[in-house]
């Protein structure tokens, strides 16, 4: 198909009014669960991932995208108007956001996060656009020596970039290989690890345990806290105490409308910002498992040192609530190159995504974007529209994403956790699912509580039987000769690169434990 | 003294270490000795014996490295949560498939939601009503926009 030809498709098949409204309902949705603190993206995504099978691909795609769009700024509504971050990539928003809105601008600090956040996903859209492709047709050229490599450095990478103890990341992704080994063997197809149980030999199925894991823990952990506030209450009640309820540090003194207007020159001032934490956040988004929060503080941080007015940093700038909106929010379309290209999901809501495409027939890889491309194109064409949708429907509901921030998570927990069972049921109309999901969920409770980072887990889940795959290739290759797997300098740059990551977090590891001594 | 019971650990990265190296050890000495067929190269049982061999050597680390956490893996609050949520959505499903959808759903609403509030029986309105809403968002989903395969009495 020409190119003139196929983009045409793609611009029909992006603009039907089916695709236009998935989209705008993902934005909504995502939006609604990022400003409700203790709810996310992930999870969003997570619970609908089951449901989207229904749906044709690019309306699946533009749900999802739009949701991961939303969730993204929607964390900073609850960060700036009650210094609660609504999602952990909006932690870093909090520090200048809430006492921005305390010195009286709120309206500015809410527009400055979403201008500056729909410039951070703008500029990260493009790259995965103008990216993906090139270095898909690189990674065709690859033989299963350098792709093993690939799958070591992307493991090693996941383990140790995400957020908490690097050992526990790794803990969680031998956990996911495990879990991924369960069932057929992805060259010899004969069975293992499925202790007789004759539903195992198709080894466990994605959605159940992507929704158990991420979903149902974070429901369990959210269940807990509301049991706790519960409990706490009643104690309060049975002494006699009354609630004293209003918190008297988030009311803004002397608040003047007129002085609180958004305009081109406030965003012209925190332009350098935003522009910064844009470019941090697209090239952090790129890297396997680092993740949109450190790309939050890492914007924040580079955006601090670089700024003019530094010491204004901490105090409710708003350059300070620009870099880490642009740089979370940049991370969006970055984080999903390594997927386009390699097939390798770099964060947990590429993974979501990249089953979100396998369950649409659509196999994540270097010949993803070649062999569906009137689907791919008109997912590009969605990645951006869906920016502008973020910025216009903010715009007109800003107020109500407020409120519903508010809502309780007494109300929320039991729907979400229907919608996750009935979801992965009806999937596959599989019992079976419905028990892995639950157990899969309690193994997720237990390692969210003791800290273990839960991405490496299902990416590891995901990446595993291509590991084994393209590491025993090689080996067949290589008539069995180990060294064969180092006899290639794209392999060793990859190698080093992971040897190199694992020594930096080892230092960084010490570092920490060094300082906990001091204390 | 510190305690050492795993009812009692006194770190769970520790207990946590133990149940890995027992899980990787368990693991190895099944490829070994049990039923599995071979493969290609190096065979079936290659790249899970790599995993297994990785996992005791994390559970080995987890040993010198962890010491101080004194958490338990499991305390009393994360039990009631596990049966609470956990274990009751599995009788919400069995209930799906023999009560129907709307009076399964609209139970295991209002019961959860009861058992978050303080003091249900003075606040039914606000039990009932939510999980009304919640049982309608439920079944409109479930019925009109992804078609859940229930036999159709068991719809309504």
């Amino acid at each position: 198909m020409e190119f003139v030809e196929l983009l045409q498709t793609a611009m029909a098949e992006a603009f039907t009014l089916g695709v236009l409204l998935f989209s705008i309902l993902g934005v909504f949705v995502g939006i609604t669960v990022g400003a409700i603190p203790g709810l996310s993206g992930d999870l969003a995504i997570a619970i609908i991932l089951p449901i989207v099978f229904t749906l044709s691909p690019t309306r699946a795609l533009g749900m999802l995208i739009g949701i991961y769009k939303g969730s993204m700024f929607g964390g900073s509504i609850s960060a700036i108007s009650f210094g609660v971050p609504g999602t952990a990539a909006a932690a870093a928003t909090v520090e200048d956001g809430y006492k921005a809105k305390k010195r009286g601008q709120p309206r500015k600090a809410l527009f400055t996060a979403l201008y500056s956040s729909v410039t951070g996903d703008i500029i990260s859209s493009l790259t995965l656009i103008f990216l993906a492709l090139p270095m898909a047709k690189i990674a065709i050229m690859l033989g299963p020596r350098e792709f093993f490599a690939l799958y070591v450095f992307s493991l090693m990478l996941i383990a140790l970039l995400t957020q908490g103890n690097p050992l526990k990341g790794i803990g969680a992704a031998v956990i996911g290989l495990l879990l991924g080994a369960i069932g057929m063997d992805p060259m010899a197809g004969s069975t293992r690890l499925t202790f007789g149980i004759p539903v195992l030999r198709g080894g466990l199925q994605l959605v159940p345990v992507l929704v158990g894991i991420f979903a149902i823990s974070e429901l369990g952990m959210q269940f807990k806290n509301a049991l706790i506030k519960k409990s706490e209450k009643d104690e309060a009640a049975r002494r006699n105490l009354t609630d004293q309820g209003s918190d008297s540090e988030g009311i803004m003194e002397h608040y003047d409308p007129a002085k609180d207007k958004m305009s081109v020159r406030v965003y012209l001032s925190t332009l350098k910002a935003t522009l910064i934490g844009s470019l941090t956040g697209t090239f952090i988004g790129a890297l396997p498992g680092a993740g949109s929060s450190l790309a939050g503080f890492m914007s924040y941080g580079l955006g601090k040192r670089l700024s003019k007015n530094s010491s204004e940093f901490g105090k409710g700038s708003l350059e300070g609530v620009a870099a880490p909106e642009a740089g979370n929010s940049a991370t969006c379309g970055a984080s999903l190159v390594p997927l386009f290209a390699f097939g390798i999901p770099g964060s947990a809501t590429a993974a979501l995504i990249g089953a979100a495409l396998m369950m649409q027939g659509i196999t994540p890889g270097p010949r993803m974007i070649e062999e569906n491309a009137p689907v791919m194109y008109a997912f590009f064409i969605v990645l951006v529209y869906a920016s502008f949708m973020n910025l216009g429907l903010s715009h007109l509901l800003l107020p109500l994403y407020a409120k519903l921030s508010m809502i309780k998570t007494k109300f929320l927990v039991p729907v979400v956790f229907m919608l996750a069972l009935l979801g992965t049921y009806s999937a596959r109309n599989s019992v079976f699912d419905v028990w892995v999901l639950l157990t899969m969920g309690v193994l997720g409770y237990i390692l969210r509580k003791h800290k273990f980072p839960l991405g490496p887990l299902v990416l590891a889940f995901i990446l595993g039987p291509g590991t084994e795959r393209s590491l025993r290739q090689a080996l067949v290759i290589g008539r069995g000769d180990v060294s064969y797997l180092f006899a290639s300098p794209i392999a060793l740059g990859f190698y080093g690169a992971a040897i190199a990551f694992i020594a930096a977090a080892m230092l960084a590891v010490n570092k920490q434990k060094g300082k906990k001594e001091n204390l | 003294m510190k305690k050492r019971s795993l009812k009692g650990y006194y770190s769970a990265e520790r207990a946590f270490g133990i149940i890995f190296i027992l899980l990787g050890i368990a693991g190895l000495y099944d490829t070994l000795y049990g039923d599995w067929s071979s493969g290609p190269g190096y065979g079936t049982t290659f790249f899970p014996q790599l995993t297994f061999i990785l996992l005791i050597l994390i559970g080995l680390i987890f040993q010198f490295y962890f010491r101080e956490n004194k958490t338990k893996i499991i305390d009393w609050m994360d039990l009631k949560t596990i049966v609470l949520l956990i274990c009751t959505g599995a009788v919400y499903f069995q209930l799906v498939r023999r009560l129907g959808l709307i009076t399964s759903s609209f139970l295991y609403c209002t019961a959860l939601i009861a058992m978050l509030t303080s003091k249900p029986a003075g606040n039914i309105r606000k039990i009932v009503i939510p999980g009304l809403i919640g049982t309608i968002i439920i079944w409109l989903l479930f019925t009109k926009l992804v078609v859940l395969i229930l036999p159709r009495p068991l719809l309504f």
